[in-house]
C-alpha cells in the first residue's frame, strides 16, 4: 500500500480553505506569472538548532528574516517586550514570515485577545505556506491573516471591529524583523489603516459620549410607535422585484439630476437621505421614502414642512421630534438591541440594521437588506464643490484643521473630510461584500466610490428603470397585533420591576467591593472573605447583564464612564494595588449603573403609558 | 586572574543586554551597549596579549575569538543585526565561558 502524505502547500491549503474563506479565494485566483515580483529570490535554510529560517533577496542584498542560529529562540526574545496579558487587547504584526513570530504572539495570548496579521509580500507568504506548518496559526479563531493583494478588505473591517474604548489604549502594533527595511510601502499602509481603525473607534466613542442618554430618551419615547409600524422586512415582502432603488442624498451634485429624478419617479423606488427632503419636494418630487436615523438630527435638517407623511425609515432611536412631527407610515430598520427579545420571542424577523456613519450609508444598507438588485447613488458627492457642501448652495463650516484629499471619479485628487471618507470607505466595504448587487453612481464629479459603475442618471433611467413601480405600499398591516401588543406591555412592566433589582443588587455590589477595599487598605487581607465576596459580585454582575434592558444602562454607562472604561483592562504587577483599582473602578460602574436606573426608569414608565 | 575574571562577567553580560534589545529591534539602544562591549573585549585582548608576552601560559584558541569578532563586525557592516546577535549569543558568549573555565 503506498501512503501518499500531504505536502505543506495541500495541508496548508486545506485548513485555510475550512476557516478564511476570501483568503482562500485570493490564493485560487492567484496568478504567478501575473504577480508583481519584487523580490530576486525566496528561499529557506536549515539553522545551526535544526530548524528553517526564510531568506530573501531583494536589490541583491540578502535579508534573513529568522535567526540562522535558532528562529524560536529569537521570537521568544523578540516577545518579552510586548505586554501580552491585557483583557480584550488587540495586536497587529506587520509581516508573517515564516510564522513563528506569530506563534509566539499566539502562545502568549489569553481566549480574549486577537491578532492581526498583514503580509506584504505574496510571494513570500506563497513559499511559506509551501515550505512550514502554519496550521496553528491558521486554525486559531482569534488571528486573522490579510495577504496585500488578496484580503486587503480583512484589515481595516477586522481592526474596526476590534478597536474599542477599553483596548485603544493597550493596543499593541509590532513589525517583523527586517520587513520595514524590504516593504516600507506596505509599512506606511499598515500604519495608515491602524490609524484610520483608531479614529473610527475615536468617533464611535464620542459618538457614545454625544449621544448615549438621547439614545435612551428616543428608544423609550418611541415605544409608542411599535403599535402601527413595520419592519423593513415586511416591507421587503411587498417590494417590486426587478427594480432599482434611487438613493438621493444631499450633495451639490442633486440640482443637476432634478429634472431625471422626475423621469425616474414610478420607475424606480425614490429614497430620500433626510435632509434633501425639502429640497426634492420644492422641485415637485415625492420621494417613495425618506429616511430618518440620528438621534439628534435637528428638525429643520429634516424637513421644514408641518405635514410629512412619506412613508420613514427609521431607527427605535432615531430622534423622538421627529418621529412625532412625521404623520406617515413608519418602517423600523433597526429596534435596538434592548427590543430585539421582544420580536424574536413573538417570533418576528428582528430588523437590527447595522448601524453606520450616515444616514445615506443606513439607506444603502437598508436597500441591500430588502434585497434590491441595482442601487442607484445620486448626489453622493462626499467631496467638496469650492466651498459648497450641500444642494441648495449649502455652505457648512470645514469640519477639522488638516485638508483631506481622496480619489476624484475624473482622476484627479479632491478635497474632502474625514467624515466623508470614512463614508467612502464604509460604502467600499459595503459594495465589496455584495458583488451580487450593481451599484450605480451618477455623479459627474466628486469623490470616487470604488466598486460602483459610473453611469449618468439618464442613462441609468433608460437601461435600467423599465418597469412601473406600481402601487406597493399600500395596507402593509403592522408587525405586531393587539394582543402582541398587550404582551409586550406587560413585558416593558416586567422591566420596570427588573430595573427596581438592578437598583438593590447595585447597591449591595458597592459595599461589598468596599469592605473588600477595607480588608487591603488595612492590610488585613483574607483570601476565603474575598474570594467568597468576588463570587457574590460576579453572581451579581451576571444577573444584571442578563437582563434586556441592561443595553439601556450600557448606553448610558458608555456615555458616562469614559475615563474609567479606557483603562479597565490596564493592570500592574502588584496584586493588591490591582485590586483596589478593580473594585474603585467597579465601584464607579455600579454607582453609574444606579444612576442609569434613575435616569430610565420614568422615561420608560412614560413610554409603556403611551402604548395603551 | 580577577581583574580577568571580572572583565569576562561584565562581557558576558553586556553581549546578552545587547543581543536582547537588538532581537527586540531596539538597534540604537542595542549599538550603544555594544560600544560598552567591544571596550571591555579591546581590555580582555589586551589582557590576554600582556599575559601572553609575560609567559603566563593561558590555553585559548586567540584566533577562534578574532574570528568570531570579524564576523560580528562583518554582520554590522551589512547592518544584518540578527546575524549580530546570533553571533554574539551563539558564538561570543560561548568562548567567553571558555575562557572564564579555562583561567
Amino acid at each position: 500500500m503506498v501512503v501518499k502524505t500531504m505536502s505543506y502547500y495541500d495541508m496548508n491549503l486545506q485548513n485555510i480553505q475550512q476557516n478564511r474563506k476570501l483568503l482562500y479565494q485570493g490564493i485560487i485566483e492567484y496568478n504567478k506569472d501575473n504577480a508583481v515580483t519584487l523580490l530576486e529570490d525566496i528561499y529557506s535554510c536549515s539553522t545551526k538548532d535544526a530548524d528553517q529560517a526564510v531568506i530573501v533577496k531583494k536589490h541583491e542584498n540578502e535579508y534573513r528574516l529568522n535567526s540562522i542560529y535558532s528562529p524560536v529562540r529569537e521570537a521568544q526574545r523578540w516577545i518579552e517586550q510586548y505586554k501580552l496579558d491585557i483583557v480584550d487587547n488587540v495586536i497587529a504584526l506587520y509581516g508573517l514570515g515564516n510564522g513563528c513570530f506569530a506563534k509566539e504572539i499566539i502562545n502568549k495570548m489569553d481566549e480574549s485577545n486577537h491578532l492581526v496579521i498583514y503580509e506584504p509580500s505574496i510571494e513570500i507568504f506563497m513559499h511559506v505556506i509551501s515550505h512550514y506548518d502554519l496550521e496553528e496559526i491558521i486554525n486559531h479563531k482569534n488571528v486573522t491573516i490579510v495577504i496585500e493583494n488578496m484580503n486587503d478588505f480583512e484589515l481595516h473591517s477586522t481592526l474596526r471591529s476590534l478597536l474599542r474604548i477599553t483596548n485603544l489604549q493597550t493596543q499593541i502594533n509590532c513589525i517583523h524583523p527586517c520587513y520595514g527595511e524590504l516593504f516600507p510601502e506596505g509599512e506606511l499602509k499598515f500604519w495608515k489603516v491602524i490609524k484610520e481603525a483608531c479614529v473610527f473607534a475615536r468617533i464611535n466613542i464620542n459618538t457614545s459620549l454625544r449621544f448615549g442618554e438621547r439614545i435612551i430618551t428616543n428608544i423609550v419615547h418611541n415605544l409608542s410607535y411599535l403599535k402601527d409600524s413595520y419592519t423593513i422586512y415586511d416591507l421587503k415582502e411587498k417590494l417590486p422585484s426587478d427594480i432599482p432603488a434611487i438613493i438621493v442624498s444631499a450633495g451639490p451634485s442633486v440640482e443637476k439630476s432634478i429634472s431625471d429624478l422626475k423621469k425616474a419617479k414610478g420607475k424606480a423606488i425614490i429614497f430620500a437621505v433626510d435632509r434633501i427632503l425639502d429640497y426634492l419636494l420644492d422641485n415637485d418630487i415625492v420621494p417613495d421614502f425618506v429616511t430618518t436615523v440620528d438621534p439628534m438630527k435637528p428638525i429643520k435638517y429634516f424637513s421644514n414642512r408641518e405635514e410629512i407623511s412619506i412613508p420613514l425609515i427609521c431607527f427605535m432611536e432615531s430622534n423622538y421630534e421627529i418621529m412625532d412631527m412625521h404623520m406617515g407610515d413608519k418602517i423600523i430598520a433597526n429596534s435596538s438591541k434592548y427590543l430585539a427579545d421582544v420580536y424574536t420571542e413573538l417570533g418576528k424577523i428582528c430588523p437590527r440594521l447595522l448601524s453606520s456613519p450616515s444616514v445615506a450609508t443606513v439607506t444603502c444598507t437598508a436597500c441591500v437588506e430588502m434585497g434590491f438588485k441595482t442601487i442607484v447613488f445620486v448626489g453622493q458627492d462626499l467631496a467638496y464643490n469650492g466651498s459648497v457642501t450641500h444642494a441648495g448652495g449649502v455652505e457648512e463650516e470645514p469640519r477639522g484643521d488638516n485638508e483631506l484629499y481622496v480619489d476624484g471619479i475624473n482622476g484627479k485628487k479632491i478635497k474632502t473630510r474625514y467624515d466623508w471618507k470614512e463614508f467612502i470607505t464604509w460604502f467600499e466595504d459595503l459594495i465589496f461584500l455584495h458583488p451580487d448587487i450593481k451599484f450605480i453612481d451618477t455623479k459627474t464629479e466628486g469623490a470616487l466610490i470604488k466598486g460602483t459603475e459610473l453611469i449618468e442618471l439618464d442613462r441609468v433611467i433608460n437601461t435600467y428603470c423599465l418597469n412601473e413601480v406600481g402601487e406597493f405600499i399600500i395596507n402593509i398591516p403592522p408587525t405586531f397585533t393587539e394582543e402582541e401588543i398587550k404582551n409586550i406591555k406587560n413585558e416593558l412592566e416586567n422591566d420596570l420591576d427588573k430595573l427596581d433589582q438592578i437598583n438593590k443588587k447595585s447597591q449591595e455590589a458597592i459595599l461589598m467591593c468596599n469592605k473588600m477595599k477595607e480588608q487591603i487598605i488595612k492590610h488585613k487581607v483574607n483570601d476565603s472573605f474575598i474570594k467568597d465576596k468576588s463570587k457574590k459580585l460576579k453572581k451579581i454582575n451576571d444577573y444584571i447583564l442578563k437582563q434586556s434592558i441592561y443595553w439601556l444602562i450600557d448606553d448610558y454607562i458608555s456615555s458616562n464612564n469614559i475615563e474609567i472604561l479606557g483603562d479597565v483592562y490596564i493592570f500592574t504587577d502588584n496584586i493588591n494595588d490591582d485590586r483596589l483599582k478593580t473594585y474603585d473602578k467597579s465601584i464607579s460602574i455600579f454607582n453609574s449603573i444606579i444612576e442609569a436606573v434613575k435616569f430610565i426608569e420614568p422615561k420608560l414608565k412614560a413610554g409603556i403609558q403611551k402604548l395603551n | 586572574m580577577d581583574y580577568m575574571k571580572n572583565l569576562l562577567n561584565i562581557s558576558v553580560k553586556l553581549a546578552n543586554e545587547t543581543t536582547e534589545l537588538m532581537y527586540q529591534q531596539k538597534n540604537e539602544l542595542g549599538l550603544s551597549k555594544l560600544n560598552e562591549l567591544i571596550d571591555i573585549l579591546s581590555q580582555i585582548i589586551n589582557y590576554l596579549i600582556q599575559e601572553k608576552a609575560k609567559g603566563t601560559i593561558i590555553v585559548i584558541d586567540e584566533s577562534e575569538l578574532l574570528n568570531i569578532i570579524t564576523n560580528a563586525l562583518k554582520a554590522l557592516e551589512v547592518k544584518d543585526m540578527i546575524l549580530l546577535s546570533d553571533i554574539l549569543k551563539y558564538d561570543l558568549i560561548n568562548i567567553l565561558a571558555q575562557i572564564s573555565e579555562k583561567l
